[in-house]
């Protein structure tokens, strides 16, 4: 009884399942992700412009497509992180195979100069949302921008 | 419950009434006093918390409608920071949805957004003023 049940389980998960059901999904079309990250606020803006455009650099290596790259600029945090009451944030909208996620997530993890990151994959609902968003703008993100700027 | 909080200036008017119609019965009592803060007085005996029990949130509340289905919103923005810090106190703390009137569905979603959001410090996790 035990053998044969086993047996089942052998063949079925590692034989067809798992093998292929990663690549299903990418053969249609790549999810959608949101990142959004902190730069540390100590860096003059070249450096920051530099990170923005590393880890947008990064992201095109590694076969995503971007496409939105939000700068909102410096605010205030709402609680100190490393010990700095501001952050410099940069939200990017790209889509990407799976596998690459987990390297960007180390990627962003190991960067010093990236205080936070988060990394969201969409859903249907959240895709709708972003696609509303997009045909409306948001004037609340605007104005962030500009008083950023100013 | 704002009858409740006030029953300190109501304090000696039911005090005199109570003498008043020492001898009547608990029902007739309850008949006579017309202010419903002096009933529940009476027939609760003035203990607080058994007023509360009476005038307890959700007792003989008309049902309060989910305020993100009314607005036919589908789904709640971690980035959108306005909306968030209205479900949560002065504190930092998610208020519970027999406050907000916010049902099950969209509570679930508005738990992991503000969670979201004081990951990358749009919110706080505890309010300066308390730390």
């Amino acid at each position: 009884m035990r053998g044969t049940v086993r047996a089942g389980l052998h063949t079925y998960p590692t034989g067809t399942s798992r093998g292929t059901s990663p690549h299903a999904p990418m053969a249609t079309t790549p999810p959608m992700y949101e990142l959004m990250y902190i730069i540390n606020p100590v860096l003059n803006e070249e450096q920051t412009d530099d990170i923005v455009k590393r880890v947008d650099a990064f992201l095109k290596d590694n076969g995503a497509t971007i496409d939105q790259t939000n700068v909102i600029g410096s605010q205030r945090l709402a609680y100190p992180i490393e010990k700095k009451r501001n952050g410099f944030y940069v939200q990017v909208n790209f889509s990407s195979a799976g596998d690459f996620i987990a390297r960007l997530d180390r990627a962003l993890r190991i960067n010093d100069e990236i205080m936070r990151h988060l990394l969201l994959r969409y859903d249907a609902k959240m895709q709708r949302h972003y696609d509303a968003q997009k045909s409306t703008p948001a004037p609340a993100a605007e104005t962030e921008a500009a008083e950023a700027e100013a | 419950m704002e009858g409740v909080t006030g029953d300190a200036p109501t304090e000696d008017a039911p005090a005199t009434q109570v003498e008043q119609i020492a001898e009547q019965s608990d029902r007739e009592i309850v008949k006579k006093a017309v202010d419903p803060d002096v009933a529940a007085t009476l027939m609760a005996g003035s203990t607080n918390d058994t007023l509360q029990r009476i005038a307890a949130p959700g007792a003989r509340h008309e049902r309060q409608t989910c305020p993100f289905k009314a607005a036919g919103i589908e789904y709640i923005d971690y980035k959108d920071t306005d909306t968030l810090k209205q479900y949560i106190n002065e504190q930092g703390r998610i208020l519970p949805r027999r406050m907000t009137g916010v049902s099950a569905k969209f509570q679930r979603q508005l738990t992991t957004a503000i969670k979201r959001a004081r990951h990358v410090a749009l919110l706080p996790f505890v309010a300066d003023n308390v730390k």
